[in-house]
């Protein structure tokens, strides 16, 4: 056990030691778009995101990004669907956890306050929960996820960065039992080199 | 082997973030009213306005593994379901008849209950985060024992059996309560009377022009 800990910790973080890598962990909020709004329509508060870049250029970087997203939301009233009506609180439950590979290109020099773009791809596993009364259902679903996103990171000493970042995620399923996943994601954190 | 101290660091940064992420993860409901619902439905091609007297027996059918219930105070439920249901349907202009008379109703009405009992051990996750919870079981049982109540509303034409089971049977309207029961009655009371009027009020076509 101590070896795989050992051995996941290198290779997560393995890279910090050189100075053209920096790794961050930022405060996620999420605002759900399109038909995610259909099961939770208010802005949520509770995430975190951790991500790792690569200079592979001087502007440019490679990386990885990961995190967990929780959306929550309680809707009293009357629910009709065809001749059938539900009266209840409906509870709904989006878990989601991303791991992305990530593309992103850094304005200006070094040392400086550095706008950024950049892009992730990869998948998005999404745990969907509903509840009304004493009756639930669950769906996992992998997703086939893009993150195009805009950010800017300020710097706070040689070693570390303030930076903020608004990231549009898309996961795609094949699923017919639930919709496709969108959101906007906007995440306030550090990263250091 | 030498491990950075930033990476340990680092880990134990975003281990607290995680913790503190958990701690105020969204448990959905916590009172027993908001576990609470009302379902309803209804043959859509049935004519509600057309008919006017309805037959409903004096008794709700019961059905629970409580040992030894209280009778009076099923009784006093019993009533309590019956007159709130005979209200709301005088309030649609329905009229309740007997079976006495040579009237033949137009619609049946038939109303059961369920009150079950579930009890026994679960497993929980182990709520310590230290690391010399490593050493100890992940999760540990603890007791749990709620009650469940249901009470079903089933309306259907007379020429025929209700039978909900089946397509083909003479079953126009449905209605159902389901939640947790409370220790205390007038609550459970409360949220009967409570269930059967968003029934009714989650049903508009439910009114006779007769």
């Amino acid at each position: 056990m101590k070896k795989i800990i050992i051995l996941i910790t290198l290779i997560v973080f393995g890279y910090n030691s050189y100075s053209q890598s920096m790794h961050g962990l930022s405060y996620s909020m999420a605002l759900p778009m399109g038909e995610t709004s259909d099961i939770i329509s208010k802005y949520q508060w509770r995430g975190l995101a951790i991500e790792g870049k690569y200079f592979v250029g001087d502007q440019v970087t490679l990386g990885w990004q990961s995190g967990w997203n929780t959306m929550y939301q309680g809707e009293s009233g009357s629910f009709t669907e065809g001749t059938l009506t539900r009266t209840g609180t409906q509870y709904s439950w989006l878990n989601i956890w991303p791991m992305l590979f990530t593309f992103d290109y850094f304005f200006g020099t070094d040392g400086d306050t550095q706008p950024y773009i950049g892009a992730g791809v990869g998948t998005y596993w999404v745990e969907q929960r509903t509840q009304m009364g004493l009756f639930a259902d669950t769906y996992s679903t992998w997703n086939f996820g893009i993150a195009p996103e805009v950010g800017v990171l300020i710097p706070i000493n040689l070693y570390s960065n303030f930076y903020v970042n608004v990231k549009y995620n898309y996961g795609l399923n094949g699923s017919a039992d639930v919709s496709n996943y969108s959101w906007m994601s906007f995440n306030v954190g550090f990263l250091w080199y | 082997m030498h491990i950075p101290s930033k990476i340990f660091s680092s880990l134990g940064l975003i281990a607290s973030v995680i913790i503190l992420l958990s701690g105020c993860y969204p448990k959905g409901p916590e009172y027993t009213s908001d576990y609470s619902l009302v379902v309803s439905d209804y043959a859509p091609e049935f004519d509600f306005g057309a008919q006017k007297t309805y037959y409903m027996p004096d008794t709700v059918y019961l059905e629970t593994n409580v040992e030894n219930p209280d009778a009076e105070r099923i009784r006093e439920f019993q009533e309590l379901i019956l007159e709130t249901i005979e209200a709301n349907m005088s309030t649609r202009d329905y009229q309740r008849i007997d079976t006495a008379g040579a009237q033949k109703p137009d619609l049946v009405l038939g109303v059961s209950a369920l009150a079950v009992n579930n009890s026994g051990v679960g497993w929980v996750p182990s709520p310590c985060w230290s690391w010399y919870c490593w050493y100890y079981p992940g999760w540990y049982p603890v007791g749990y024992s709620y009650s469940t109540g249901t009470v079903i509303i089933q309306m259907g034409r007379p020429d025929g059996v209700i039978d909900f089971e089946d397509d083909e049977a003479n079953l126009v309207w449905f209605a159902g309560l389901d939640g947790l029961l409370s220790s205390n009655v007038n609550n459970n009371q409360a949220g009967v009377t409570k269930g059967i009027n968003q029934a009714f009020e989650q049903s508009p076509y439910l009114k006779s022009n007769r």
